[in-house]
């Protein structure tokens, strides 16, 4: 089955409200489709519920409640650039942007409980929590990853490793990071397509991997990619990264979307998954109970969402999103998916079809 | 005020200081080496006296189309503005993207800019034409050969026209219309295949000089010294009655040179400069080529582009503007301040130019798409530092005050090198041809 037929049933299951019926293919239910003002860029969920909060790229936090049909989102000034990242604690929220800030919110009240200048006058890239919300980690364009209390805001360590320039002598960015479900890990990945991995206790460097396809330059150095999203399997053994396998001459044009696996232990790569759309997956995440990586496409000309089967090493299944998707999150019971991107949030339910495929 | 009085050596300012070892080293080598200037490089900061009424014209060129947005024109906090910053320059109340740090505390010291409305965004020659129609009959030159053809020194043996390029910009070339193809440029182009990293100061790997500048083993110096001296007996003779024949004068004169291009195969070599200077204008493609492009302004060519791309940027503009804008605000920085140092910027035009503007719409991909207006810089000769002529709305979307035709920026960069801009010149028919369309004024305010 080709792409463009399995983008027609997707689209049909999707405005249908149907459920795919081929065993062992992913039953995917649009449940809510909202409409905002502006490109938001990164998601956290609030457990429990239906709503998450969705950082955007006007500066406002929103919190949208998808259980509403009509509801409007709740929005509030909380950068002066676009917000790159965003974090729950169940207490806080705490968010990053362009703006250098990292800022703790008390969601009562949509206040600020401290800001602090985190990445040395740099962009901050990204956030995560550990998985029991005690240390919250952001990555930031002076290429080190921060680790935090997440509830005092008090530093904890640094991590120093990736290399501040790419090899082509510009400067390079840390754009991703990403705690093992376990906690005992944290990954970053940079620009020059470098995940490092490393002992969360410790803050010690225990594994680096290279995933060159996921950076290239053109004859005069310009260069582009880089490791937009990055997250370990469930089982901590493998580490996924996620961007652009970057064509000749452009970074978007002519170009696929690429996927790779990797033992990190053994440094070895196990899965690829350059998929044939011109964009970038800027969000990927493990399903938890199903052999799944789940793919966004944001930053290029798909809008859709792959299902990835790490057994079979193939594309399980693709729904239409009808945008860019620039941030993914799973729910806590993986029941749910919600995507945010261009003017738009988005929550499918999300279930095995006919027992594990 | 003519660099080789006598006061000029005594001034303090750095423009001037010229020592008389450094003076008798240039002009005593420039002799020996038959070709003025050739070996003017050796001594470490200075510009050969004898040259410096002689004006130059550095281009940086942006292929593909930068965004004045991230640039020259931010607009924070508006809808159009993406995530940058801006910055306070040293110009009063003239802010810049912050991606631009370096020439925000020094913009006021040599440099203007200005708005331009190029009137059509896309990628052909057009901006570098001018915006002059491609049709009909006459072919009319870009702005490069006419720079180089009025800057020239018909005595000097160095090339008159060179462009650094890749692959990308080989679409972009300057051409010499109706001038003759003497004019057009001595491209380096890079090879197709991607450079290799790392790149580490002096190895950059791109290529840096022409492929062709030395003589093959089968052929001696002599030999061809001789053979040279035979073509012009040959072409001479040709020429006989033939005074007004426009290819045979492009094709002798580009033989004529080929002794001075192989004669300059040192300017060409970065391995010249120290690691210290090499290293100051930084490892990337870019920075070497400048630092190539200033050993040749130094030694005399009258005319030299630097291409940099690929700005064309309609996803993740933001993403690659924020690498590419700080290596153009360090590279740029660095060779004013180089040319600065040296005491050529006096007679030095240095311009940036880009194929075209961005969108102030940022679309789906967080690109921005192609956008016929622009902010363009001149710097160093001719030029009133600390200028800023026009404005845009608050959106960037239109003009609001001060837009520049592509006309008009042609004639302040010759204006600032002292070209009249309405100089005639009579193409192959014999029909006088103006260097800037009929009536176009340059903007004065920009001029010193």
């Amino acid at each position: 089955m080709n792409h463009r037929t399995l983008s027609a049933l997707s689209l049909f299951v999707s405005v249908a409200g149907a459920f795919a019926q081929a065993p062992g293919v992913p039953q995917v239910k649009l449940l809510r489709d909202v409409g905002v003002g502006q490109d938001l860029l990164c998601v956290a969920t609030i457990p429990g519920t239906a709503k998450a909060y969705a950082g955007g790229t006007d500066g406002k936090i929103y919190l949208i409640d998808f259980d509403e049909a009509k509801s409007k989102p709740i929005a509030w000034d909380a950068h002066v650039s676009y917000i790159s990242g965003l974090a729950f604690t169940g207490k806080h929220l705490i968010s990053a942007g362009s703006d250098r800030q990292l800022i703790w919110w008390d969601v009562s009240t949509k206040t600020k409980v401290r800001s602090l200048e985190a990445h040395d006058k740099k962009w901050i890239r990204g956030v995560a929590l550990s998985p029991d919300g005690k240390i919250l980690a952001s990555v930031g364009d002076d290429m080190i990853c921060r680790l935090w209390d997440a509830e005092s805001g008090k530093p904890i360590r640094e991590l120093k490793g990736h290399d501040k320039l790419t090899p082509y002598g510009l400067s390079s960015k840390l754009y991703c990071c990403r705690f093992s479900a376990d906690g005992k890990y944290l990954a970053t990945g940079d620009q020059a397509g470098v995940a490092l991995i490393w002992d969360t206790a410790s803050g010690k460097q225990v594994a680096k991997i290279h995933a060159p396809h996921l950076y290239t330059s053109d004859t005069n150095g310009h260069t582009y990619g880089g490791i937009r999203s990055i997250a370990f399997s469930p089982d901590g053994l493998l580490i996924a990264v996620s961007g652009n396998l970057a064509g000749d001459t452009s970074t978007i044009v002519n170009s696929k979307a690429l996927v790779q696996l990797f033992d990190w232990k053994a440094n070895k790569q196990t899965h690829d998954f350059p998929i044939k759309i011109n964009g970038f997956f800027e969000s990927i995440c493990f399903h938890p109970k199903q052999p799944w990586l789940i793919a966004a496409v944001g930053a290029g000309e798909g809008k859709k969402v792959l299902i990835l089967d790490l057994q079979k090493k193939a594309v399980l299944h693709e729904f239409l999103s009808n945008t860019l998707v620039f941030d993914i999150a799973l729910n806590e019971s993986a029941d749910t998916l919600i995507a945010v991107g261009r003017k738009k949030a988005l929550r499918w339910q999300l279930q095995s079809g006919g027992g594990t495929p | 005020m003519p660099a080789s009085s006598s006061r000029s050596v005594v001034c303090s300012s750095p423009e001037h200081l010229l020592s008389r070892r450094a003076f008798f080293g240039t002009t005593g080598g420039a002799l020996l080496g038959g070709a003025l200037g050739l070996n003017a490089l050796a001594a470490p900061t200075l510009a050969n006296q004898l040259q410096r009424n002689q004006k130059r014209v550095l281009m940086i060129f942006l292929n593909g189309g930068m965004s004045q947005f991230e640039s020259w024109d931010p607009k924070p906090g508006r809808p159009t503005g993406g995530p940058f910053m801006s910055i306070p320059t040293s110009i009063p109340g003239y802010r810049i993207s912050e991606l631009m740090p370096r020439m925000a505390s020094s913009i006021h010291r040599h440099t203007a800019v200005l708005r331009c409305q190029q009137g059509f965004g896309d990628h052909t020659d057009f901006t570098i034409n001018g915006g002059r129609p491609k049709t009909g009959p006459v072919r009319y030159p870009t702005l490069g050969p006419m720079l180089a053809r009025e800057l020239a020194n018909p005595n000097s043996q160095v090339p008159h026209h060179v462009m650094f390029t890749n692959y990308l910009g080989a679409n972009y070339f300057e051409s010499a219309g109706f001038l003759g193809s003497a004019w057009n440029p001595i491209n380096i182009v890079p090879d197709r295949i991607a450079p290799t990293a790392p790149f580490t100061v002096g190895h950059s790997r791109v290529r840096l000089a022409p492929p062709a500048n030395s003589l093959p083993d089968s052929l001696s110096d002599t030999d061809h010294r001789e053979r040279e001296a035979l073509r012009v007996q040959l072409s001479q003779r040709f020429g006989v009655g033939r005074t007004r024949d426009g290819v045979l004068l492009s094709h002798s004169g580009a033989y004529g040179r080929v002794r001075g291009m192989m004669d300059s195969a040192r300017l060409f070599d970065i391995e010249q400069e120290s690691t210290q200077m090499r290293t100051r204008y930084g490892s990337t493609p870019f920075g070497q080529q400048a630092l190539v492009a200033r050993r040749l302004i130094e030694a005399g060519v009258p005319y030299v582009r630097v291409n940099r791309g690929w700005w064309d940027h309609h996803g993740q503009n933001f993403e690659f503007h924020q690498e590419m804008v700080p290596e153009l605000d360090h590279v740029l920085s660095v060779l004013l301040e180089d040319l600065q140092e040296r005491g050529l910027l006096s007679n030095t035009l240095v311009v940036t130019f880009s194929e075209m503007g961005r969108t102030p719409g940022i679309n789906a991909a967080q690109g921005r798409d192609h956008f016929a207006r622009m902010s363009v810089t001149l710097s160093g000769c001719g030029i009133r530092p600390g200028v800023v002529h026009g404005s845009t709305n608050a959106d960037g979307t239109a003009a609001a005050t001060g837009s520049v035709t592509l006309q008009q920026f042609f004639a302040n960069v010759m204006r600032a090198v002292g070209i009249d801009h309405q100089k005639e010149i009579n193409n192959t028919d014999g029909r006088p041809v103006p260097l800037t369309d009929y009536g176009t004024e340059p903007v004065a305010a920009v001029l010193a």
